[in-house]
């Protein structure tokens, strides 16, 4: 037993000296685990270049949000460069998480470097606080067999054959059997303000965030928003064409299984399917008929933490990774990441390689993008906004009154908001 | 005759049958779970809608295991048992020397302090978990395993046991020691700790248990992956990743089994422990 | 040697005492202080600058304005006063019919055992998915009867339902377990005494059974009401609080508070209502159905 105790005295003791243990000149850059692959040459490079030495560390999504979330809530000064999901940046630099960029960028013009999009996502009153990494496109797929059993015309890539939502409607009416388990339709991530925004901007309603992001009062309940709200409850409950429960991990293995007509979702699905024997094709992404063309964007972007002791070195971190094109093409061609640096636009839309399936799904997404970019909401509340719209239309698809979910969702963030006036 | 004969077993096919669907609802949930983490997820689909009874038969690949061990839940498993076994370490200590001073000694405020220490078991472990973890925060145990050991180790029902087994330890041995000029913590400890077997099972098994199976504490204190407990990591298959079925029953029957095997082994002493009631 | 002695003699047993006291203190008592503390500060960010204001009542009134925070009560209330009563008597019904003598009673008792070593995450994810609304086992198994698949879950009015039915599964094996041990600890002769007058079963358990075992009942009555109060993993796990705030119950509301928003002065309100409601609940339940608490705990 005595000997049981050393042992774990021993182990207390080495775990706080190894708690301590940070080098003084290291910087700790946090990022999603996804990114690790694409990143750590490009730091080892900029560690050869510049002798500065980066810790990297590493967070599934869910637990990115949550650690910044809680280190910003206890200013803690032990990281340095940071992931910023590109919605977020508003909250961030409200809260004083990331540190304004605009010194360490005097020198270029943002404009030159980062597409639009990017940009407006990057900045908040004015001031740039997180240049962009990288970008997310929004496009169509759909079962070529099914469709074909159901005599749908298919859906096309070219911007003035551009499906609408009510042809899509109609064509997944026809391939909905439930007996067989096929559905005619499906959203990537369901139920999520990031893939679903597209539907009340395209009637005109706009982003669902009033005028200077602290009021939602009447921009949630306006007419585009309730009539997208309706449309919602009706795929899922009076047409029958899209199914309930399957959730954002659920539907793409639906699509892949062959059980869904329509996939509305990310480029990167591409990947998922292209070595199976799903007979699948991309096209636009659909739009209300007479109404706006618009997409889901933007992704993540990178800051400086606003505790850091080491802002500099940072900073140089933080313009090094988003702003050479070095990376940006690495991770466009290694990575099949949609670019936000101009250099990696004009990669895509010139070279030849992404001009074939399955390759071409890159350039119809960046293309989009490029040219339909919503940004989401900008509101330093967005962590409610989206939590509280995400719920919502989870609501309206299991059956709620859209009418009353969206005026009850309303009421709740406009309270909500009250601490960022 | 033919009527009484009848009349004897009547309640008992009815309490057999009350019984067996009790079982039914108890045990097919874990064995569902253990039978799919044998099989491929095509097949825990199809054998479940429409349903046919394959669905509880196990099957043959352990490769949903490979699985989990790639993804990290050896090191929740290990991480798991280091937390489980300091904690169970510390709290045997702390718990039992704290029975020992209520059972041996009159002194001033006894009566309150005990009642203060028992009531403390009242105390929802979640409700306090907010403030908890702000305070963690505050001196700098956050993220440790500081924070998932030491604010778990004093427990009023583990003190409320060991007084009660000290209590009936024989006066005369402890008189007799004193007299031989053993210090007090001579006397705890060589001859109180060794008498405390059973007490001493039953209530590491109940400090093992309560800290492999706890979820919000270290969800909400070591949310850094290297520090991942077991409840923690199986959760989120769920949420974050695709949730692979088979996976995620894979890694429910090791977290699940566990303890269990431990609890089966030590039964008696465990349900002693528990319910505060010598189990025969 | 005598005096010296006792002098030395009285600080023994706070030294024994003070790591598990120390200990006590800090991590349960304090951090309610904490709580409370907390719960009286407002963080706003207008501007673009943090500032923490000691506003006293405020953030209570705010609650008391927003009808989330009713609906979240009226939720817990409900799931209070369903699941704590199904509980115990199911709980109560097992142990009875554990009581009686079978040569298989040790395996069936083992059996019975098994959700007290399961831990409630893993039990919620199973269950989750075996009440899945399309790939779901309970969908698929009432299926043979002919009834229609459920939503459980993703329904409005099955999912608090469906909640109640993964914490009794696990909750009622645990249970059990006291009230067994209380049954036990009733004298066999009292019902051989009983048999002798002549005594139906049904009175057997009314004026022997309940009344002996009303210590253990009322213990679990009270730990199980406690328990369930703070039920909140579940809801993490499966529900979100959904569908349409069905299962919000006010511990959930005041995680999501502090964790999803950050709003720590909103969620130490709730959590510092909700130590005052169970203690006041404790306390009825004591008062009404308890004798005084000796030592027992």
């Amino acid at each position: 037993m005595i000997k049981n105790f050393i042992i774990f005295n021993t182990l207390l003791i080495i775990s706080i000296f190894s708690f301590n243990a940070r080098a003084a000149e290291k910087l700790a850059l946090v990022i999603g685990t996804w990114a690790e692959g694409p990143l750590t040459p490009f730091v080892e490079k900029f560690t050869a270049d510049t002798g500065i030495e980066v810790d990297i560390q590493t967070f599934p999504f869910r637990d990115l949000l949550a650690t910044l979330e809680v280190r910003g809530n206890a200013k803690a000064d032990d990281i340095d460069a940071i992931f910023v999901d590109a919605p977020l940046v508003p909250s961030y630099a409200v809260r004083g998480m990331v540190a304004p960029m605009d010194s360490y960028f005097a020198d270029a013009s943002i404009n030159d470097i980062f597409a639009p999009a990017g940009v407006s996502a990057a900045s908040w009153n004015g001031e740039m606080y997180a240049p962009p990494l990288n970008n997310s496109g929004q496009i169509l797929y759909y079962n070529k067999d099914l469709l074909a059993k159901a005599g749908c015309a298919e859906p096309s890539a070219i911007e003035s054959e551009r499906i609408t939502w009510e042809e899509v409607v109609d064509c997944a009416k026809n391939i909905t059997d439930e007996s067989a388990g096929t559905w005619g339709m499906i959203f990537d991530q369901v139920s999520r303000y990031y893939q679903l925004q597209a539907l009340p901007e395209s009637l005109g309603g706009g982003s669902g965030v009033c005028e200077g992001g602290l009021s939602v009062k009447g921009c949630l309940t306006n007419d585009g928003w309730m009539k997208a709200a309706q449309w919602y409850y009706d795929i899922h409950n009076t047409w029958n064409i899209s199914p309930k429960g399957a959730n954002p991990d659920q539907t793409h293995e639906m699509f892949g299984a062959g059980k869904i007509g329509i996939f509305v979702g990310g480029n990167w699905n591409v990947g998922r399917w292209k070595d199976s024997d799903l007979n699948f094709g991309i096209a636009l992404h659909p739009y209300f008929e007479g109404g706006k063309v618009v997409t889901g964007c933007n992704s993540w972007h990178m800051g400086v933490w606003n505790h850091s002791k080491q802002k500099d070195a940072a900073a140089k971190l933080v313009r090094y990774l988003t702003a050479s094109p070095e990376v940006a093409l690495a991770y466009v061609d290694e990575h099949s990441s949609l670019p936000a640096h101009k250099s990696g636009i004009l990669h895509v839309s010139e070279d030849p390689k992404f001009d074939n399936f399955p390759n071409n799904a890159m350039k119809l997404a960046t293309y989009e993008s490029a040219n339909h970019c919503i940004t989401r909401g900008r509101t330093p509340a967005f962590l409610e906004f989206e939590e509280i719209v995400n719920t919502s239309f989870e609501d309206i698809r299991n059956g709620g009154d859209p009418a009353a979910v969206l005026q009850d969702a309303e009421t709740r963030i406009e309270s909500s908001m009250r601490r960022y006036k | 005759m033919l009527l009484r004969h009848i009349k004897i077993n009547w309640p008992i096919y009815a309490w057999y049958f009350v019984i067996l669907i009790g079982l039914m609802i108890t045990v097919i949930p874990f064995w569902w779970a253990l039978s799919s983490s044998f099989k491929d997820n095509v097949t825990i689909f199809a054998e479940v809608s429409p349903f046919s009874f394959k669905s509880l038969i196990p099957g043959t690949s352990l490769d949903p295991y490979y699985g989990i061990f790639m993804k990290g839940f050896g090191r929740a498993m290990l991480n798991t048992l280091f937390v489980s076994v300091a904690s169970v370490l510390g709290g045997l200590l702390i718990n039992s020397m704290a029975g020992f001073a209520f059972a041996q000694f009159r002194f001033k405020g006894d009566n309150i302090l005990f009642g203060f220490m028992i009531l403390s078991f009242a105390v929802p472990a979640d409700a306090i978990a907010i403030p908890l973890f702000k305070m963690m925060r505050q001196i700098g145990w956050f993220d440790t395993y500081y924070a998932l050991i030491i604010p778990m180790l004093a427990n009023g029902i583990i003190i409320f046991l060991f007084r009660q087994f000290f209590i009936g330890i024989p006066k005369e041995l402890m008189e007799a020691a004193r007299v031989d000029g053993l210090s007090w913590f001579g006397i705890y400890w060589k001859i109180c700790i060794p008498l405390s077997k059973p007490v001493i099972l039953g209530a590491g098994l109940l400090l093992f248990v309560f800290q492999w199976e706890s979820f919000l504490w270290p969800l909400i204190a070591a949310p850094s992956p290297d520090k991942h407990l077991i409840q923690v990591v199986l959760a989120r298959f769920s949420t974050e990743y695709a949730p692979i079925w088979n996976q995620q029953f894979a890694a429910s029957t090791i977290a699940g089994l566990f303890p269990l095997i431990f609890i089966y082994i030590f039964q008696k002493q465990f349900v002693s422990a528990l319910t505060g009631v010598e189990q025969k | 040697m005598s005096t010296n002695f006792f002098r030395r003699q009285w600080i023994v047993p706070y030294l024994f005492l003070a790591p598990a006291l120390i200990a006590t203190v800090a991590f349960k008592l304090y951090p309610i202080f904490i709580g409370l503390w907390e719960s009286f500060i407002y963080t706003s960010f207008g501007g673009g600058v943090e500032k923490r204001v000691f506003v006293w009542l405020e953030n209570y009134q705010y609650l008391f304005a927003d009808p989330l925070f009713w609906q979240s009560l009226k939720i817990t209330g409900i799931l209070t006063i369903l699941i704590n009563p199904i509980q115990i008597s199911l709980s109560l019904g097992l142990a009875l019919l554990l009581m009686r003598k079978s040569k298989y009673i040790r395996i069936i008792r083992s059996l019975f055992l098994l959700p007290v070593g399961v831990a409630l995450p893993i039990a919620t994810v199973v269950w989750g998915l075996m009440l899945d609304p399309y790939q779901g086992l309970v969908n698929g198994f009432i299926g043979l009867f002919g009834i229609p698949p459920q939503p459980f879950l993703v329904s409005e009015d099955q999912a608090l339902w469906s909640i109640i039915v993964i914490a009794t599964w696990k909750g009622v094996a645990f249970w059990m377990l006291f009230l067994l041990a209380g049954l036990e600890d009733i004298p066999k002769q009292l019902y051989e005494a009983s048999k002798i007058d002549g005594a139906k079963p049904f009175q057997n358990f009314r004026f022997i059974t309940l009344p002996l075992l009303k210590r253990s009942i009322l213990f679990v009555l009270v730990a199980d009401t406690a328990t369930n109060f703070v039920l909140m993993v579940p809801m993490i796990i499966l529900t979100k609080g959904g569908p349409m705030q069905s299962t919000n119950v006010l511990v959930y509301e005041a995680y999501r508070s502090g964790f999803y928003y950050q709003d720590w002065g909103r969620s130490l309100s709730i959590t510092t209502l909700l130590t005052l409601i169970s203690l006041i609940i404790i306390g009825f339940q004591l008062f009404f159905l308890g004798e005084k608490r000796d030592e027992k705990k």
